[in-house]
């Protein structure tokens, strides 16, 4: 019987089939036989110029739109609204009516995009099975994300026009919300590694929001109450984008069948290098916010990588230019976005280094290549579990970032990738940056969310995730988990919070230390308080008094602060604190006692020049004891101070130095250099 | 019973469109749903078919609660409303061939036959047929497997004379198989074959009987006076649209016995000249409730 309705409808609307499976195939063969990644035939501001449009843009959004003017019309051949309808009194099941409407959609709307998609990945010389399984899941998102929204318009509307005007009004409604509300301050988890969860959310309210449609219209025939429900969901479900992020982690945790693997289980199986070569994929130069490239790379990603994140873990670039035997060789700094595009599994690279290389190259019709190595953010994290090992955070200060004052980690993935959420303050010249630990080298790289990586950041801004990864095997990071900045600052509270893991907050976590029992104590610099994160991950006021500012020395818990930036450790235990608004180094005895060692020109210089603290920020602890600071003078050049143990300051680098913005500082294993 | 509502109740944008309906329609014969427009006959019928939600109250078909109704049900139901809208796209030819597949006892020699009857063009597309034509093709999609039950709306409305008495005489060739359930205002075509008959008036059903009944319990009454006549001050409540003409009174008496009516002239009226009693036809009984309605809403 199904397959009688199926034949009675194709019968109706083979030429509209025809139509819009001709504007898919006639798109497929335009980037086949054109070279899909030919700059001749595609991108229309590329240097190519061409028709580009056609296929990029035209032919996609009225292949799109013919789908979706397909699944209104097979859906109103049998329209639901209404009580004049023939089929209402025919022995014919609505269920089997349903499935053949549904089974006409994926055969005649959805095939033909799949049977291209694959062809093109095919044409490309991609594996088969990972063309097949890409081009599926652009499939099953056009099923899921156009079918299923348009099936809720075709449900509630007699014909095309009204389908027309109930879309326009949903669109037009939705775009109102959107000037008037500021969602783009508020989609934390659309800019974090957990995004996809957005897609399952709406994914999983779309079929149920369809499925409670239906069962309106077929059984209560409940047309007004439907077309309410249908405007209201269709206009309220884009705010899934603002989901709070800790849904979206939480989900993620939930769902991911490895969050039961033990930690230091070491897997990169999404690893891979790309080699490709300038020209010969797409290529656009923009000079709006800066110089740089886009270079699209077709990359045949793993299984599953439509959930992942990825991330460049390092390229190297070689230009080989045969007139005159000059050759570019260098590492690239780029970031990199996945798009799975008409089936099609693309990297997008972009990047101001390469873009002289790849002038030269245009120029000079030299050839650059470039191997990529690319590593998933596989869904993994457990950044709600505080567990530290003191190799881990120890190892992970000294790694390039002493005092942690730039830095806040989000989550880390015993797999090989961690993310961090920078706070920072100075430049952002991660991606040019490397540290090395334990003999293995590690490169840290932005993935710009909210500004580009080369953008001057201002103190206490937000950054952006930073990401890093290291080789599998090392050891600390399989066991390096930390507080969620995300969190905090999703709470809008800006208020510290005690309590355990998860259920603690920090108003403005500054720098961070561990000590040798495994505590972690972090500044908390909006509240000056010092907030201690014990092994069991119990969140607690260790010293000073939340959100009172205040020289007061004492024990611990009456002590004040002023906006402290930055803490150190000895290794008694003992912690001293950059209490960057009062201008002091203070001191937290291991028995839990505050005092004022340095500062507000109380010592005197061992030169006699009565050496004045002005706005101290990172500070370490040598193995001698001796405390290095860096301070800001009052024309914003920093300096490094040395505090000895009896309290005298002294200047140990700059203002005249090379020294311009340091972000923080690290001691080797001899002390003090 | 083959039909049978409770109290049903349904209501359009505060416009109570159904008062409590209770119907019963017996198996067999032709039942005639009459009511002047927007008396609920169609509202009626789409409860019936599960087409439209009751508020309250309830309908059973073949013993099934409507809201029950299976495609086993409904593969013996047909259905022909003047506004039923057919796959338009369709040819004629497609749309049996498409609708012949629902029903296991489907006769194409009945179809063929019926097709011949009604002269339908098989090629031509329904949304080109005229409404006649269209009508013809739901009746021939209706009787072509020889539904236990028939229902009908206005079947006839908006026909001209030749295509409706065409319908008609189908209609009729085939009514001894089925049950028909036939919502009309148009009263003459149906009458003689009558044999039930509802009276459906502002969501209310006035009365329902059959029609031998209601015929016998129903007279035109003329009475003829010596001098001017006069409107009684109270009349029987069962003299419906009384009339004055001259000398001459005139009502509808539906609750008709000789010595009932005897002495009732007797007690209201002196001078009587002469009384003619006659029967009275069914399009006569259906203008005279609706009128003597419509008259005591506005007295004046």
């Amino acid at each position: 019987m199904i397959w009688h309705i199926l034949k009675k409808d194709f019968r109706l609307l083979w030429p509209l089939i025809a139509l819009v499976a001709a504007i898919h195939l006639g798109n497929a063969a335009l980037l086949a036989f054109g070279g899909q990644f030919a700059p001749s035939s595609l991108a229309s501001d590329g240097p190519g110029g061409g028709l580009g449009w056609i296929s990029n843009s035209a032919l996609p959004f009225v292949g799109l739109l013919g789908l979706t003017i397909l699944v209104i019309a097979v859906f109103q051949q049998d329209r639901l609204p209404g009580t004049t309808q023939d089929w209402l009194t025919r022995p014919i099941p609505r269920g089997k009516m349903l499935a053949a409407k549904i089974l006409l959609i994926a055969l005649a709307g959805l095939a033909p995009i799949l049977l291209c998609d694959i062809s093109l990945g095919l044409v490309e010389k991609l594996h088969p099975s990972e063309v097949v399984a890409a081009s599926l899941r652009r499939t099953v998102g056009l099923a899921c994300f156009i079918c299923l929204p348009t099936m809720m318009v075709a449900i509630v509307t007699r014909s095309l026009t009204e389908a027309l005007i109930f879309s326009l009004a949903v669109v037009v409604t939705v775009l109102i919300a959107s000037v008037f509300s500021e969602v783009q301050a508020s989609m934390p988890l659309l800019q974090s590694g957990s995004a996809w969860t957005i897609a399952l959310v709406l994914l999983v309210a779309n079929v149920i929001a369809v499925a409670v449609m239906l069962r309106l219209q077929l059984q209560w025939r409940s047309t007004n109450r439907v077309r309410w429900i249908a405007l209201a969901y269709l206009c309220v479900s884009p705010a899934v984008v603002m989901l709070p992020w800790s849904v979206g982690y939480g989900l993620q945790k939930a769902l991911t069948p490895d969050s039961s693997r033990p930690p230091g289980t070491v897997r990169i199986d999404a690893s891979r290098a790309i080699t490709f070569s300038v020209p010969g994929g797409r290529q656009r130069v923009s000079n709006g916010d800066g110089p740089y490239v886009s270079i699209i790379v077709p990359v045949a990603l793993p299984k599953g990588a439509g959930n992942l994140r990825w991330v460049l873990d390092h390229a190297n670039a070689e230009l080989i230019e045969p007139a005159d035997g000059n050759s570019f060789n260098g590492r690239v700094g780029m970031h990199l976005v996945t798009l799975i595009r008409g089936g099609q599994p693309t990297l997008v690279l972009q990047t101001t280094m390469l873009l002289e290389a790849f002038q030269r190259a245009r120029q000079r019709h030299a050839v650059l290549r470039a191997t990529l190595f690319l590593t998933t953010l596989l869904p993994t994290a457990k950044p709600m579990v505080v567990s530290l090992d003191r190799g881990g955070i120890d190892e992970f200060s000294r790694c390039g970032w002493p005092d942690g004052n730039a830095m806040r980690c989000i989550s880390t993935r015993p797999v090989g990738t961690c993310v961090a959420v920078m706070n920072g303050a100075g430049r952002a010249g991660y991606p040019n940056r490397s540290f090395s630990c334990g003999g293995v080298s590690y490169a840290p790289w932005t993935l710009p969310i909210w500004r580009d990586p080369y953008y001057t950041y201002m103190p206490g801004e937000q950054v952006g995730t930073v990401l890093w990864t290291y080789k599998p095997g090392a050891h600390f990071a399989q066991q390096i988990e930390f507080t969620l900045d995300k969190v905090v600052q999703e709470s809008g509270l800006n208020n510290s919070v005690d309590g355990t893991a998860t259920a603690a907050r920090f108003a403005n976590p500054g720098g961070m230390v561990v000590d040798t029992r495994g505590n972690l104590f972090v500044i908390d610099t909006t509240d000056s308080v010092v907030r201690k994160i014990s092994p069991s991950g119990e969140v607690t006021t260790y010293a000073g008094q939340k959100g009172v500012i205040g020289t007061g020395d004492g024990q611990r818990e009456v002590a004040q602060f002023n906006r402290p930036a930055a803490i150190a450790v000895d290794s008694a235990d003992n912690l001293y604190v950059a209490d960057t608004g009062n201008a002091l180094i203070r001191k937290i005895s291991s028995s839990g006692v505050v005092s004022t060692i340095a500062g507000n020109g109380k010592s005197q210089g061992d030169d006699g020049s009565g050496v004045r603290l002005r706005r101290p920020g990172a500070i370490v602890c040598a193995a001698d004891g001796i405390l290095y600071v860096v301070d800001y003078n009052e024309d914003g050049s920093p300096s490094i101070r040395k505090v000895l143990p009896d309290g005298t300051v002294t200047t140990a680098a700059g203002p005249e130095t090379e020294v311009s913005s340091p972000e923080g500082l690290v001691v080797d294993k001899v002390g003090g250099n | 019973m083959i039909i049978r509502t409770e109290a049903l109740t349904k209501s359009f944008r505060g416009h109570d469109a159904l008062r409590g309906v209770s119907l019963a329609v017996p198996e067999g014969g032709i039942y005639a749903l009459i009511g002047p427009n927007g008396a609920g006959k169609t509202t009626t019928i789409k409860t019936i078919l599960n087409i439209v939600m009751p508020e309250s109250g309830r309908v059973e078909v073949f013993g099934v609660d409507s809201r029950r109704l299976s495609p086993a049900e409904f593969a013996q139901i047909g259905y022909v409303s003047e506004n039923q809208e057919l796959p338009g796209r369709l040819s004629v030819a497609a749309c049996l061939a498409y609708l012949r597949k629902f029903y296991s006892t489907w006769d194409e020699a009945l179809e063929r036959q019926l097709m011949s009857d009604f002269q339908l063009p098989p090629d031509r597309k329904i949304h080109n047929l005229s409404h006649g034509m269209r009508m013809k093709v739901a009746l021939t999609a209706a009787l072509a497997y020889r539904p236990r039950l028939l229902v009908m709306d206005e079947p006839f409305s908006g026909l001209d004379p030749l295509v409706r008495d065409e319908l008609m005489q189908t209609l009729l060739q085939h009514a001894q198989e089925m049950t028909v359930f036939v919502s009309s205002h148009d009263l003459d075509e149906i009458e003689a074959s009558t044999t039930y008959v509802g009276y459906l008036e502002e969501g209310r059903l006035l009365f329902q009987e059959s029609m031998s009944e209601l015929t016998a319990r129903a007279r035109e009454v003329r009475i003829t006076f010596a001098a001017a006549a006069s409107l009684p001050a109270s009349p029987p409540g069962n003299w419906l649209d009384l009339t004055v003409s001259g000398s001459v009174l005139s009502f509808v008496d539906v609750g008709f016995s000789e010595n009932s009516l005897a002495t009732s002239v007797h007690s209201l009226f002196s001078g009587i000249r002469d009384v003619e009693v006659q029967p009275v036809g069914l399009r006569s009984i259906f203008t005279s409730l609706a009128r003597s309605r419509r008259n005591r809403e506005s007295p004046q």
